[in-house]
């Protein structure tokens, strides 16, 4: 027998060749070294393509069950065809009498009748949905947020996307929530009851005491806060997209809309940003976000940030674990803070932002005339200030070891900050 | 013996739930990996792939014959990856000059590494030639499955499928030399 060529045994490893040829070719094999190589290197090949492939069965039980559960929810029975609109029907006996001058007269009249519709009914659908958050009871979320430059230079630890999930309840006026997040390899785990943050990290457990929520634009709570600020109707329709087998509308709302106190706590809308945008993708059955983004400017002396937190696979009222949201016992507790930090008003907050524009040029021009030297030690400064930004001002990052505390910034000098 | 495209298709139009959700178990990988080859994110593959049903679904009574119901539902893949597209684009246009430079974060916590790398090596395949290799590998192993999703007869599957291996091999064996 003469040696096969590649394909033959490509197709006896995919199984494709009667049983008679299979034979003689494993035969042939046994005699053959060369043709064993090729045999060896065909079944190979076949096994990864299977592994690879696998790949796809993704999520595959999970996806039918949302899907069964779309069509039993909503979908119509098979076949049927969603019913005309009475413009859609005026549309198509107009096309198909042919009457163009009918429709140069009324297609303006139509236009501007379907903006109506359509504005009025936006404002409608994204009034309902905060009112639905609201009224909400449990969420539950993934978390990836991201920086990027734009202008200057970042540190790598800082580009490296960080990913978590969160999970919150809403008692009355209380808010639990579980926020656990990796960068880099490092699992932080958080929880938040009322004043009490514990967070876990490594072999530490600590207990930050606070007088006042947290908040930052990574941080789902705020996240819903700011969406509820939003006073104004969208800016704009994205879209429909499915996210996550649900089919969702995207709306944007630029961030400097929201309420003034917000602003600074989100670290996003600096006075005169007009960059940072809030994203709300709400499914159109459940009338509930099932994806938020946030888009924010970050200016530093000598860079300029962007950093972008989304909540994905948002899902409400969903049941939730109690253990979950147990603190930990007093014993395992490493250390204990406390931070008293009152919410700044809004004067207050005026005052402050003035104080670090003005630091900021004074920061700028630090760094324009130090030695290098100096310039790195500004830099690292300057994303104190950053990160203060991320954080609420006046408090504490739990999780990370910053006590950022903005109000001493005013008095520094010399562009160079507090620790 | 399981029942046929054809047959499930029939008991889908009568009501029967379970028979669109045998559809979706044979059908759904291979349409997945279809419109992964467009967005290139499992996650955003897989959302694309339930539309791809949703759409099915609705319009099952204009399927002509019900034991064409892969090719069908491949045709109706690639209007939603068609869609995909425009819709992708539209977005970059009219997106605020921020997002241009927004690296999509969702691609690493969704995208799995083998795919990765399978996915370089098919597209640098023929398009018949990487169908082939889709439809057999995310069809069972089954040749007649695959081949009758993608219309072909037996003899011509079998050389394009032969001939997507021995491509592929070449490939691999390409970039082990480069790396």
């Amino acid at each position: 027998m003469n040696c096969p060529d590649a394909n033959t045994w490509n197709l006896l490893s995919m199984g494709l060749l009667d049983e008679a040829r299979s034979e003689s070719l494993r035969e042939h094999r046994k005699e053959c070294e060369r043709c064993r190589t090729a045999w060896e290197e065909a079944l190979g090949q076949h096994s990864e393509l299977v592994d690879a492939f696998e790949a796809f069965d993704c999520d595959h039980d999970r996806r039918r069950e949302q899907l069964m559960a779309m069509l039993d929810r909503s979908a119509p029975e098979p076949g049927a065809v969603p019913g005309r609109t009475w413009l859609g029907g005026i549309a198509m006996s107009m096309q198909k009498h042919k009457t163009r001058w009918a429709t140069a007269a009324l297609a303006p009249a139509a236009c501007i009748l379907i903006a109506i519709v359509m504005l009025t009914g936006e404002k409608t659908v994204f009034a309902d949905m905060l009112e639905k958050v609201r009224q909400a009871r449990t969420m539950q979320c993934d978390v990836v947020s991201t920086t990027t430059v734009v202008e200057g230079q970042l540190s790598e630890f800082l580009k490296k996307p960080w990913h978590g999930a969160v999970s919150m309840y809403v008692d009355g006026d209380k808010r639990a929530m579980l926020f656990e997040m990796e960068q880099m390899g490092v699992k932080t785990r958080s929880l938040s009851l009322g004043n009490k943050t514990y967070v876990w990290s490594q072999d530490s457990i600590r207990e930050f005491d606070t007088t006042t929520q947290t908040q930052s634009a990574g941080n789902p709570a705020d996240l819903l806060n700011q969406l509820l600020q939003v006073r104004e109707s969208p800016d704009r329709r994205l879209g429909e997209e499915t996210i996550a087998g649900r089919r969702a509308v995207g709306y944007e709302v630029a961030t400097w809309k929201l309420g003034a106190a917000m602003q600074s706590a989100v670290g996003g809308a600096m006075p005169g940003d007009r960059e940072s945008r809030l994203r709300v993708w709400v499914d159109v059955e459940e009338g509930l976000p099932v994806r938020m983004e946030s888009e924010r400017a970050i200016v530093a002396p000598g860079s300029k940030l962007k950093a972008c937190t989304r909540f994905d696979n948002i899902r409400w009222n969903v049941a939730m674990n109690a253990e979950d949201f147990r603190p930990p016992a007093k014993e395992e507790i490493t250390k204990s803070e406390t931070i008293q930090t009152p919410t700044p008003d809004e004067a207050t907050f005026i005052e402050g932002m003035r104080g670090l524009l003005e630091l900021k040029h004074k920061a700028q021009a630090g760094i324009d005339n130090d030695q290098e030297e100096s310039r790195r030690e500004e830099r690292e400064n300057a994303r104190d200030v950053a990160l203060d930004r991320e954080g609420s001002f006046g408090q504490r990052i739990p999780g990370t070891s910053r006590p950022v505390v903005a109000f001493r910034v005013v008095q520094c000098s010399g562009g160079r900050w507090p620790g | 013996m399981s029942e046929t495209d054809g047959a499930l298709v029939g008991a889908a139009l009568r009501g029967d739930r379970s028979a669109f959700a045998e559809l979706y178990d044979r059908r759904a990988r291979w349409i997945r990996a279809l419109c992964y080859h467009t967005t290139g994110d499992l996650h955003s593959a897989a959302d694309l792939t339930q539309e791809v049903f949703l759409r099915a679904y609705a319009k099952l009574d204009s399927l002509r014959d019900p034991d064409c119901f892969a090719a069908w539902l491949t045709g109706i893949a690639r209007q939603v990856c068609r869609e995909w597209k425009r819709g992708k684009l539209r977005d970059r246009q009219t997106a605020c000059s921020l997002a241009e430079e927004l690296q999509p974060p969702a691609r690493e916590e969704t995208t799995d590494p083998r795919l990765e790398t399978l996915r370089e090596a098919l597209m640098q395949l023929p398009e018949r030639e990487r169908l082939a290799l889709q439809a057999f590998y995310l069809q069972g192993l089954d040749a007649e499955e695959a081949r009758s999703v993608l219309g072909l007869s037996q003899s011509t599957f079998y050389r394009v499928l032969a001939k997507a291996r021995e491509r592929l091999a070449a490939i691999h064996r390409r970039v082990e030399v480069e790396s």
